[in-house]
C-alpha cells in the first residue's frame, strides 16, 4: 500500500505540474493553479464548468476492473435523487431528497453528520422535494432549500448557522441548484420559470454573515437595458428568465457566468409577449462584487418551446481562428452546440448536435434563422427538438485532452401547442445518447447510443471526463459506464438498480482514486481493488 | 495522524491544500423591500410561547374553531392529528402562523384570518405544546440572564447557539426541541451520565505509534471516523487500532458548584428557550 501511494503520488505530482504548463499547451488546465486536483470542490468541481479531472490512477487500461469501495443508501428515498456530491479531504458533503444534507468518510461512506431540515410547509403546494447539491467554503456548507432559503450549517457537524429567505413571493418555487461561491458570495438562482408567475432572478448572499448582496433579475425592468425587447405592459413582471441551475466563474476575467430559462408568462405562446424577452434563454456576464452586466447573448430569442438555456455554461481555453482563445462553450435545450468568446460574448461558432427543425441555422451574427412552421399553433405544429430538448440541465463535461464535450443528448420531435402543451411524436422513435462534440467544428465526433429501456426514456444523468481518458456517463434505468474518451468505446459498466439522475465525480484520498455517483437509493463510490 | 493522506508519501502538503477565499469588503447594496403580506406576523418567533394564560386562551380557541375537525385532543378525526402532523411538530412559528391565517388552498381547512396576531399565537403555543414534549414543564428563571451565564462560562466555546460557537459539543440551537427541561439539567450537571451520539471523546492509537485525539462520529467492525480539534476528520482503519481509549465527556463537570443556584436556574431558563436554530436578523428583508 505504501509504496502504491507512493507511485501515486508521484503521478499526482507529475499531472500537477503538466497542470501547470498547460498553458502553453494550449490545454484548459489554469484552473489548477487554485484548485487541488484531489478534491471536488464545487457543483462542476472547480468552476469551469468542465467537470474534468486530472486523477489518471483509473485509466483505460484498468477500467474494467472497478469495483464498489462503498455504498451510502438515503433513508428515506427521496423522489428524486439528483445531487453531485462535494468532496474535501477525504470528506464528501451531499444533499438527499430536497431536505436533508450530510457529510461521510469518502473511503468509507461512513456517516459523520446528517441535518434534516425541517422546511415550513407553504399551503397546498407540493414542493419540489429534490436538490442538486450543495457549496462549501471553509468551515461551512451551503444549501438552498424547497422552501426558497440558503442555509449555513457548521461543515463540522451540520450545525445550523443562519438561513435566508430568498424571496417571499408566494408560491415559491424553490432553490434546487447547487449554490456557487465566488468571492465569499454565495450565489442561487430561483426556479419556477414555467409558472407564469416569476420575474428570474439570480441572489448574492455574504457567505459569512447571511445578509443580502446584491440580486440581478433577469428581466429588465421598463427603464432599463433590453425593456424595449418586451412589450409595454406588465408581462415583464412575470417574464420567467428563472436561472435555476449553477453558473461558472473565470477568476482571471472576474466574470460570472449564468444562464436562464425561458420566457413566460406562457412558454408556447408569445402573443402577449412580442419581442426578444431578454435575458431569457440566455448567457449572462456578471461582475461577481455587484452583479454589474457586462455582456449577454441570447441562444433562442422569444422561445416558445420551453427551451431553457439553463446548461452548463463550460469555460474553456483552446486555439481558436490561429489564436489562443478564452471560450465558453454550450450544447443547448435548442440542439445547437455554441461556442462564444467569454471576454466580450462574441458569438463564434453554432451547430447542431441533436436532432432539429426549428431553424435553418444561425446566421453569423449568432441570430437563429428560424423556420416559422416550427412554431407553436392552436391545432398544434411538429417541431424538433420536443420538449425534453436536445439536452437539459444534466452537466456536460469538457475533456481539454480530447478537445471533446460529452453531452447527454436526445433526438426527439414533438407537437407543440399554443394552448401550453406538447406531446412526444412518434416516442417510440426518439433516442437518447452520450455524444461527444468536438468543439472546434461543432461535429458530433462519435456517440454512443442508448438501447432497451435506455433508448428512449428522458435522461438527466450527467457525464465526466478524466486524464485516465475515461468519459463516465450513466444511463437512465441504473447503467453507470465508463468509455474510451477518445473512441467512445465502452470499457466497463454497473448496474446502480436505481434512476440515476445525476452526473458523476471523482477523487483521491490516502492513495485511491475513487469515482461516485448518486442513484436513486444513494450513492455509490467506486474504485480499484486493493490488489 | 493515522489517515493515509497522500502528503505523508512525499508530495508537498501545500499541493492539497485549500485556500479559503477570505475577506468581504463590498458594501451591501440595499434590498428593495418587498412588502409582507397580513399572513407575516410582526416576529417571526412566538412571543407567547409557555405562556400557561395563553396556551390556555388558545385551547379555547382551539376547541371553538378547530376540534369540530381535528377532535377534541387534537389526535385527529375528519383531519390530520396535529400531535403528529409535520405541518404542527416541525414547522416554524411563523409557518405554522401562516398556515393558520392562510388556511391550506384546495384543502377544507380554511383561513382563520379573522383571528388577530395574539389569537394566532395563542393557538401556535397550544398545538406546540401539545405536539412537542420538549415545551413542557416550562423553566422558571430569566433567559435573558441565562444567556449571560452562557456566555459566561465559556459554554459557546463548543455549543453553537443563534449561528455562532464551537463544534466541540452538540449544537443547542434546538435543544429544547429535542429534550425535556430534566433532561437539559442532568445534561448540564452530570455530563458523564449521558454523552451525546458523535461526542465521545476517544484516543486511538495505532501500528506505527500514531495516536489521533477526537470525538468519535461514527465505529464500525473496520473503521473509526474521529473529528479533531482542528475542526479536520481523521478517518482509522481497525486494523491499524492498537488501543482505542474511551475518555469522559469533553464537557467540563462541576456546573453544578461552579453556578449559583440562580445562575444554574437562568441557564436553564435559556436553554429551555432553544426551540429553533434561527433568528431575525435586522436588515430590509426578511430573513432568520
Amino acid at each position: 500500500m505504501k509504496l502504491w501511494s507512493r507511485v501515486w503520488c508521484f503521478a499526482l505530482a507529475a499531472a500537477q505540474l503538466a497542470a501547470a504548463q498547460g498553458g502553453a499547451s494550449g490545454g484548459a488546465v489554469r484552473e489548477e493553479r487554485y484548485r487541488p486536483p484531489a478534491n471536488w470542490l464545487s457543483y462542476d468541481r472547480d468552476n469551469t464548468g468542465q467537470r474534468f479531472s486530472l486523477l489518471d490512477q483509473i485509466d483505460r487500461s484498468n477500467v474494467g476492473h472497478l469495483v464498489v469501495r462503498w455504498v451510502h443508501q438515503f433513508h428515506p428515498v427521496p423522489l428524486r435523487s439528483e445531487a453531485t456530491p462535494v468532496i474535501r479531504d477525504g470528506v464528501l458533503y451531499a444533499t438527499a431528497g430536497g431536505t436533508t444534507a450530510f457529510a461521510l468518510d469518502a473511503t468509507t461512506g461512513r456517516s459523520l453528520w446528517r441535518y434534516d431540515y425541517p422546511f415550513e410547509p407553504a399551503g397546498a403546494r407540493q414542493p419540489p422535494n429534490w436538490n442538486r447539491g450543495v457549496a462549501l467554503s471553509g468551515n461551512r456548507v451551503y444549501m438552498g432549500t424547497v422552501d426558497c432559503h440558503v442555509l449555513a450549517l457548521d461543515a463540522r457537524t451540520g450545525a445550523p448557522l443562519w438561513k435566508y429567505l430568498v424571496t417571499e413571493q408566494q408560491p415559491c418555487f424553490g432553490v434546487t441548484a447547487a449554490p456557487l461561491i465566488v468571492k465569499n458570495r454565495v450565489l442561487v438562482g430561483v426556479r419556477g420559470g414555467d409558472s407564469g408567475q416569476l420575474r428570474g432572478f439570480l441572489e448574492a448572499i455574504d457567505a459569512e454573515t447571511g445578509l443580502r448582496a446584491w440580486r440581478r433579475w433577469t428581466i429588465p425592468a421598463p427603464t432599463e437595458p433590453g425593456a424595449d425587447t418586451w412589450p409595454a405592459t406588465d408581462v415583464w413582471q412575470r417574464g420567467g428568465g428563472a436561472p435555476w441551475t449553477t453558473g461558472t466563474y473565470d477568476p482571471e476575467l472576474d466574470l460570472l457566468y449564468w444562464t436562464t430559462g425561458n420566457p413566460g408568462p406562457k412558454d408556447f405562446d408569445g402573443r402577449d409577449r412580442e419581442g426578444d424577452n431578454l435575458y431569457t434563454a440566455s448567457v449572462i456576464a456578471l461582475r461577481p462584487e455587484s452583479g454589474e452586466l457586462v455582456w449577454h447573448y441570447q441562444f433562442t430569442p422569444h422561445d416558445e418551446h420551453d427551451w431553457d438555456a439553463n446548461e452548463t455554461p463550460v469555460l474553456a481555453d483552446a486555439e481558436w481562428g490561429g489564436r489562443p482563445r478564452r471560450l465558453l462553450l454550450q450544447a443547448n435545450r435548442n440542439a445547437f452546440f455554441y461556442v462564444l468568446d467569454r471576454e466580450t460574448g462574441e458569438f463564434l461558432l453554432a451547430a447542431p448536435f441533436a436532432k432539429q427543425t426549428w431553424a435553418q441555422g444561425v446566421s453569423d451574427s449568432g441570430r437563429p434563422i428560424l423556420r416559422p412552421e416550427a412554431a407553436p399553433t392552436r391545432e398544434g405544429s411538429l417541431a424538433c427538438p420536443d420538449i425534453h430538448g436536445g439536452t437539459n440541465w444534466q452537466a456536460p463535461s469538457y475533456s481539454p485532452r480530447t478537445r471533446l464535450l460529452y453531452v447527454s443528448a436526445r433526438d426527439g420531435c414533438g407537437v407543440y401547442f399554443r394552448t401550453g402543451h406538447s406531446i412526444d411524436h412518434d416516442l417510440a422513435g426518439a433516442r437518447q445518447f452520450l455524444r461527444a462534440i468536438d468543439i472546434r467544428d461543432g461535429a458530433v465526433r462519435w456517440e454512443i447510443p442508448f438501447l432497451g429501456d435506455e433508448a428512449q426514456e428522458i435522461n438527466h444523468a450527467g457525464a465526466m471526463a478524466t486524464a485516465g481518458g475515461l468519459v463516465f456517463f450513466s444511463g437512465r434505468v441504473g447503467n453507470f459506464v465508463a468509455a474510451d474518451a477518445a473512441s467512445g468505446q465502452v470499457l466497463w459498466h454497473f448496474n446502480t438498480g436505481g434512476t440515476i439522475r445525476a452526473s458523476p465525480v471523482t477523487y483521491a484520498y490516502g492513495g485511491r482514486q475513487y469515482v461516485a455517483i448518486t442513484s436513486k437509493n444513494g450513492i455509490f463510490a467506486f474504485g480499484l481493488h486493493d490488489r | 495522524m493515522v489517515t493515509r493522506r497522500c502528503s505523508r508519501s512525499g508530495l508537498p502538503a501545500a499541493a492539497f491544500s485549500w485556500v479559503v477565499l477570505a475577506g468581504c469588503g463590498a458594501p451591501l447594496i440595499a434590498a428593495a423591500d418587498e412588502g409582507s403580506g397580513h399572513a407575516v406576523p410582526s416576529v417571526s418567533r412566538n412571543p407567547l410561547t409557555r405562556d400557561a394564560d395563553a396556551v390556555l386562551a388558545g385551547r379555547e380557541l382551539y376547541l371553538e374553531r378547530c376540534a369540530v375537525c381535528h377532535g377534541q385532543d387534537a389526535q385527529g378525526s375528519m383531519a390530520a392529528n396535529l400531535v403528529r402532523s409535520r405541518s404542527v411538530v416541525q414547522a416554524a412559528d411563523a409557518a405554522l402562523f401562516r398556515l393558520l391565517v392562510q388556511g391550506i388552498p384546495g384543502t377544507q381547512m380554511p383561513a382563520q384570518d379573522d383571528w388577530d396576531e395574539t389569537q394566532v399565537w395563542q393557538v401556535v403555543a397550544y398545538l406546540h405544546n401539545l405536539a412537542r414534549p420538549g415545551l413542557q414543564p416550562p423553566v422558571d428563571g430569566d433567559p435573558e440572564a441565562g444567556r449571560e451565564v452562557f456566555a459566561g462560562a465559556g459554554c459557546g466555546a463548543c455549543h453553537t447557539v443563534d449561528g455562532s460557537g464551537g463544534f466541540w459539543g452538540p449544537a443547542l440551537d434546538s435543544v429544547a426541541a429535542r429534550k425535556k427541561s430534566a433532561e437539559i439539567r442532568e445534561d448540564v450537571l452530570d455530563p458523564d451520565a449521558r454523552v451525546a451520539e458523535g461526542y465521545q471523546s476517544v484516543v486511538v492509537l495505532t501500528e506505527g505509534e500514531e495516536r489521533v485525539e477526537g470525538l468519535l462520529k461514527n465505529a464500525d467492525t473496520f473503521s473509526l471516523q474521529v473529528l479533531r480539534k482542528d475542526g479536520a476528520f481523521s478517518f482509522v482503519p481497525r486494523s491499524q487500532v492498537t488501543d482505542l481509549q474511551r475518555g469522559p465527556s469533553a464537557m467540563p463537570s462541576g456546573y453544578g458548584e461552579r453556578l449559583t443556584d440562580a445562575e444554574l436556574r437562568d441557564l436553564l431558563a435559556f436553554l429551555d428557550r432553544q426551540r429553533e436554530p434561527f433568528i431575525p436578523v435586522e436588515r430590509g428583508f426578511r430573513n432568520y
